[in-house]
C-alpha cells in the first residue's frame, strides 16, 4: 500500500513554488511515490497559476481603496446614528403600547380638566412638592436617565 | 491565530480613526494589493470556476478586509486573513438556495471521455474536482499554506486537512494521469 505522507513533501512544494528544484529532490521524487505525486500536482498547479497570472489584469488599487473608504463612511454613519434609530424604535413601540390607553382616556371627560388654568395654580397654594405627583416623578426620572445615557454614548471615547 | 476573538486595543482604534476607519493607510494598501491581488483573483477563479463571480468576490474581499475590525497583523497573517474572507464569501455564495457552485455539477473524469486538449484540458481537469478539493490544493500547492493556515482559511479542522489534501491530490493526479495516457503532452509539462 502506498504511504500517505513523506517528510520531504514540504521541501518539495517549497522548491517547486520558488523554481529551485535541485537534483537531490528530483532524485527523491523519482523513487518516492508520494513525492512523485506531489511533484506532478505541484507543477501542474504552478503552470496553471502562471498562465492565469499572465491573463489577469487587475483594476487599479485606488478603485478598491475608494470603494472601501465609502464602505467605512457608511459604517461610521450607521454607528453614529445608532442612538437615533434606537430612540425612534423605542418611540414607535411606546406609541403603540400607549395608544389603547390614550384612546380610552380621551373617550371620557377627564377629571382634571375643570382644574386647569389659573384656578389650578390657586389649588397648589405654594406647596409645589405636593404637586409633584407620581407620574411627574417617573417622567422626570426617565428624562434625566435618557439625557445621562445619551450623553455617555456621545461623549464616550471609542 | 484566533482572529475572531481578538479585540483591537485603544491605540489601534485611534490610529484607525485617523485613517478614516480603514485598517491600513493607502501606501501600505497599495503594497499589500500589489502582492496579493493576482494570487487572490487566481484562487477565486479556480475555486469557483466563474470569472465574473470571482471578480465580484475579489473586490468584496478587499473591502471587507480594509473595513474589518480585526487587530493589526503582519504581512503573512494579513494575506491569510484576506484569503479567509474570500473563502467565507465563496462559501456563503454556494450556500444560497438554487445557486450551487458552477463547477459542482461537472461530471467526474471517465475512461470513455475524449482526449484532453492543451491548456484548456488542464483547466478542465482541475474543474472536475469538488470546490473544496480545488480550494485545498490551490492553498497548499500554489499559495504554499501549511495545514494550520488552510484550516483557518477553510474552517475545517486542522487534523483533517492532511487526509482531505491527500485524497484531493490523488484525484487530481489520476485526472492528470488520464491526460498522459491519452497522449496529451501539455498536461504533464
Amino acid at each position: 500500500m502506498m504511504k500517505a505522507y513523506c517528510e520531504q513533501e514540504p521541501a518539495l512544494v517549497a522548491a517547486v513554488r520558488s523554481g529551485a528544484l535541485n537534483s537531490e529532490l528530483l532524485g527523491h521524487a523519482g523513487i518516492c511515490p508520494v513525492c512523485s505525486e506531489v511533484l506532478l500536482v505541484s507543477e501542474f498547479l504552478r503552470d496553471d497559476s502562471a498562465s492565469l497570472d499572465r491573463e489577469l489584469s487587475n483594476p487599479h488599487a485606488s478603485v478598491i481603496w475608494r470603494k472601501a473608504q465609502a464602505r467605512a463612511r457608511e459604517k461610521a454613519l450607521a454607528r453614529a446614528t445608532l442612538p437615533i434609530r434606537i430612540a425612534r424604535t423605542c418611540a414607535y413601540a411606546l406609541a403603540i403600547l400607549a395608544a389603547p390607553w390614550i384612546v380610552l382616556e380621551f373617550s371620557r371627560q377627564p377629571s382634571w380638566l375643570p382644574a386647569l388654568g389659573f384656578k389650578h395654580l390657586a389649588v397648589i397654594d405654594g406647596n409645589w412638592l405636593a404637586a409633584l405627583t407620581g407620574t411627574a416623578l417617573v417622567g422626570v426620572t426617565v428624562t434625566f436617565l435618557g439625557i445621562a445615557l445619551s450623553s455617555w454614548y456621545i461623549l464616550r471615547k471609542e | 491565530m484566533n482572529l475572531e476573538l481578538a479585540v483591537p486595543a485603544a491605540e489601534e482604534v485611534d490610529e484607525r480613526s485617523a485613517r478614516g476607519g480603514l485598517r491600513m493607510d493607502e501606501p501600505a494598501f497599495r503594497m499589500f494589493y500589489g502582492s496579493t491581488a493576482k494570487p487572490l483573483l487566481g484562487y477565486l477563479i479556480r475555486a469557483c470556476g466563474e470569472r465574473d463571480l470571482a471578480e465580484d468576490l475579489w473586490q468584496e474581499s478587499y473591502c471587507r478586509f480594509l473595513t474589518s475590525e480585526a487587530p493589526e497583523m503582519d504581512d503573512r497573517q494579513s494575506r491569510s486573513y484576506l484569503f479567509q474572507i474570500a473563502t467565507n464569501l465563496l462559501r456563503d455564495r454556494w450556500r444560497r438556495p438554487r445557486e450551487e457552485s458552477p463547477a459542482e455539477g461537472v461530471p467526474e473524469a471517465a475512461s470513455h471521455e475524449p482526449p484532453l486538449d492543451g491548456r484548456l484540458a488542464m483547466r478542465q481537469a482541475f474543474q472536475r474536482l469538488k470546490p473544496r478539493e480545488r480550494q485545498l490544493l490551490w492553498l497548499a500547492y500554489v499559495e504554499g499554506s501549511n495545514h494550520k493556515e488552510i484550516a483557518e482559511c477553510t474552517g475545517l479542522r486542522a487534523g483533517s486537512i492532511r487526509l482531505l489534501l491527500l485524497r484531493a491530490r490523488r484525484k487530481l493526479a489520476e485526472l492528470i494521469g488520464a491526460g498522459v495516457r491519452t497522449g496529451n503532452p501539455e498536461v504533464t509539462k
